[in-house]
């Protein structure tokens, strides 16, 4: 039991659920928020898979993958604040467009 | 009124069916995704011997910020150059004056966020310093430095009220000019692009590493302010291109 769930095995394992996690919320939610959330979890299931490949067995630790991940964070917070920004802008728009519709419908 | 009774019923039979078929895909990517993690691979030594062999000839003491900024510099270039499009995407959008935050004045809050802000840009200094030879380095640091400007913002003291707008748009571009400034000047030197002159790697680094945590705190806390600004504050949204197509085409 105890040499099954090796810290790697975890935090590896988690990684992916999350992955899928955000996958699904990705797929099947249709607010975009909901969908800025799910991406956001996607790509922190993959940062601490990265990482985890990177910690390898523990002998060795390799530089590449940490590199990658610590970029990636950032990246995907400015990511995250420009998508946040659009979908802002999409909703005002949407919401002007129900309210023209629907002023439409009740003058017909 | 598009859809018929037994249309509707029929959506709501295909939605069910889709749905199914979603979580039976999730399933098998849980499986998949797990199996091809856990089945017994040959150990993979990955770059970490690469990256310790050469890292005499990087500049810098730790693996992590010799593969950031030197073995893989034009990968790191190319993601200071995302954020500042990020900057640049979320400036270019005109956001109504209607949505705004309300916010009240915390005086607890604000007194916390006077005494932390000096705190977290020493903090960011000394991630900036101890880049060279372990944990730390430029995107920590701007990480660090865009969490203190989110304070500020949060504080009512957004950024632009204690400096002028055009030193906010300075810092944010200074970051990726110098590394891309750097960079040509390797190609000038008659050496590949990003490639340092060889002993002055540690010198390159130091100073990309300073700018770029300088440009990477401002476009964060520049992001979470969610608009340009520079636009006054009364701005009528008649003014700007983009609603005047969107009015003409609109009835």
């Amino acid at each position: 039991m105890e040499s099954l769930f090796t810290p790697p095995v975890i935090y590896g394992l988690t990684g992916l659920a999350l992955f899928v996690i955000g996958f699904a919320g990705l797929v099947g939610r249709d607010h975009p928020l909901h969908k800025i959330m799910a991406a956001n979890i996607m790509a922190g299931g993959v940062f601490l898979f990265l990482v985890t490949i990177g910690y390898g067995d523990g002998s060795f630790i390799d530089p590449v993958p940490h590199a990658m991940v610590l970029t990636g964070i950032v990246v995907s917070v400015s990511c995250t604040g420009l998508a946040l920004a659009l979908t802002r802008r999409i909703m005002e728009n949407v919401a002007s467009d129900e309210s023209l519709e629907l002023t439409g419908e009740e003058d017909s | 009124m598009k859809y018929g009774k037994s249309g509707s019923g029929n959506m709501a039979r295909r939605k069910k069916i889709l749905t199914v078929l979603f979580v039976i895909l999730l399933a098998v990517l849980c499986f998949v995704l797990g199996w091809a993690y856990l089945s017994p691979t040959p150990p993979r030594p990955g770059l970490g011997p690469e990256v310790a062999d050469r890292l005499t000839q990087s500049g810098v003491e730790s693996p992590v910020t010799a593969v950031l900024l030197n073995f893989r510099g034009y990968d790191t270039l190319l993601e200071c150059f995302v954020v500042l499009l990020a900057v640049i995407g979320v400036w270019s959008l005109v956001v109504p004056r209607t949505i705004t935050l309300p916010r009240e004045s915390d005086a607890i809050f604000s007194s916390l966020v006077s005494l932390l802000a000096p705190l977290m840009l020493v903090v960011a200094g000394y991630l900036v310093w101890s880049g060279g030879d372990g944990v730390g380095g430029a995107f920590q640091a701007g990480a660090v430095l865009g969490g203190t400007g989110v304070l500020l913002h949060l504080a009512d003291r957004p950024l632009t009220r204690s400096v002028s707008l055009s030193f906010l748009t300075m810092g944010v571009l200074l970051g990726p000019a110098l590394f891309l400034a750097l960079a040509v000047l390797c190609v000038l030197l008659g050496y590949n692009l990003l490639q340092y002159p060889p002993g002055s790697g540690g010198v390159f680094i130091a100073l990309i590493e300073v700018t770029a945590a300088l440009s990477i705190g401002l476009s964060l806390a520049a992001l979470f302010g969610g608009r340009y600004p520079g636009i006054p504050k009364h701005s009528d949204r008649k003014d700007s291109m983009i609603n005047f197509v969107y009015r003409k085409k609109s009835p």
